[in-house]
């Protein structure tokens, strides 16, 4: 006989007891552990969406941050720009008028110098002129001071009849010289009983006839004016085309 | 020549009797209660688990996967049943290739035992589920003529599972004894490889078996 009854019933009741034994050790823990990891896993799987939610969120927020920053910074730069620009066009404003006044400052004092060593040559020009005076440059004088009243006698000869004439000399004149003038005057101005002559060193080395309110005269200070006058036309005139 | 390990006693007392089947069962239910205790005792949730953690994970996963294939809406005792039933016998086949292991199921005993705790499940799970009126009337179905025949299919399929099993097994173990007399290098060898695949393959095809009367019982059909 294949079949044992009693161990029929036996593996029955072992089965049954096998059945419990792997329910309580086997199944229940494991299937509950399952669960539990996936739920974990689940749960896992949602805090990372959930953080890449976030980051992104986050990352929206630092790339509107950053277009916020570039605008700033552009702006910032446009601003440099014009600050500098406005700096630059303002230092050159400034170096400008600097320049002009420094050039005006030195060709000021260029010409106050030229003046004074124009006026320095001048003075010393007369002062050796005056100093070397002799007879003969005084008689030349005279000769060129007769010439010129021999040009404007006509226009003198009106006053001189009645108002008489009056010589004023600022160099010293001899007797001879005297006497040459008077003959002379006589000669122009016929009807004129009246000549004086006068010492007037204020003219320096020069002299004039004075018939009322008419002159006529021959200075060195008239020749060294117009000299100055020259000299300095002719320094500023290159001067400015230097400059 | 022992055909069944029933007829090797080891003690004896009165009408009970201790054979090779129940104490090579009571070796299987030691070593499966036991190394599941051994797990289990310390199982961990979270990411990193132990090997023999995840093993048996997969094994008790993929038992719960394949009946919720054949039975969608299982009730919850289902799976230690069948899981039992499954692991109980491929366990006891693969062990057939230690020397000296009688396979119990090798028993026409145990085969029969194990064949009627799946009829009795039957109706257990099938009454549980639709109700006794509704589980009776499945056995007049499709015509109340089908009753003789639905009632000896019942019977039938109970005693192919019990002897298909135990046929298996058993000239499993017969052929390679028979081998080992007639070719004793390698061949035995391969036929005891054959016997694991068929061992498995056995184990798979009591407890599909199983699931598929026990959900079959359990669906509610049109009124009669």
């Amino acid at each position: 006989m294949l079949i044992n009854w009693f161990t029929v019933l036996a593996q029955i009741v072992n089965f049954l007891i096998l059945i419990y034994l792997l329910k309580r050790f086997l199944f229940k823990p494991i299937l509950r552990v399952m669960a539990e990891r996936e739920k974990n896993m689940a749960d896992a799987l949602n805090r990372a969406e959930q953080a890449e939610q976030t980051a992104k969120a986050r990352a929206r927020e630092l790339e509107k941050e950053k277009a916020a920053f570039a605008k700033a910074r552009d702006q910032v730069a446009q601003w440099r720009e014009g600050t500098v620009k406005e700096a630059r066009d303002e230092v050159e404003a400034l170096r400008g008028a600097w320049m002009s006044n420094i050039t005006r400052d030195r060709q000021a004092f260029l010409d106050g110098l030229k003046q004074r060593m124009v006026e320095q040559v001048v003075r010393i020009g007369g002062k050796v002129i005056r100093d070397l005076a002799d007879q003969g440059l005084n008689r030349q004088v005279l000769r060129v001071f007769l010439e010129k009243v021999a040009d404007g006698k006509d226009e003198l000869s009106r006053n001189a009849m009645k108002r008489g004439i009056v010589v004023q000399s600022g160099i010293p004149l001899e007797d001879d010289d005297v006497r040459i003038v008077r003959e002379r005057l006589s000669q122009w101005f016929p009807g004129v009983t009246r000549i004086q002559f006068e010492s007037a060193p204020e003219l320096g080395f020069g002299i004039q006839l004075v018939v009322g309110d008419r002159k006529t005269a021959w200075h060195l200070t008239d020749y060294l004016r117009d000299l100055e006058k020259e000299i300095m036309g002719n320094l500023f005139k290159n001067t400015w085309v230097k400059s | 020549m022992q055909l069944s390990p029933d007829d090797y006693i080891w003690w004896r007392f009165g009408l009970f009797e201790v054979n090779s089947t129940i104490l090579y069962t009571w070796i299987v239910m030691a070593l499966l209660s036991a190394g599941s205790w051994l797990v289990t005792r310390r199982l961990r949730t979270g990411v990193h688990i132990s090997r023999i953690q995840h093993v048996l994970e997969v094994v008790v996963h993929g038992m719960d996967q394949q009946l919720r294939e054949i039975s969608p809406h299982q009730p919850k005792g289902l799976l230690p049943f069948l899981g039992t039933l499954f692991l109980f016998i491929a366990v006891c086949n693969l062990a057939a290739v230690i020397p000296g292991f009688e396979p119990p199921t090798g028993s026409l005993s145990t085969t029969a035992g194990l064949s009627i705790c799946v009829f009795a499940a039957v109706p257990i799970y099938g009454i549980g589920k639709i109700g006794f009126v509704q589980y009776l009337q499945n056995y007049l179905r499709p015509t109340p003529f089908m009753l003789p025949f639905n009632i000896m299919g019942e019977l039938s399929r109970t005693l192919a599972l019990s002897v298909r099993l135990f046929g298996n097994v058993m000239s499993s173990s017969m052929i390679g004894a028979i081998l080992l007399i007639i070719a004793p290098l390698i061949f035995p060898i391969l036929m005891q490889l054959l016997g694991l695949l068929t061992g498995l393959v056995q184990a798979y095809i009591f407890a599909i078996l199983a699931a598929v009367y026990i959900s079959a019982g359990m669906e509610a059909g049109e009124p009669v």
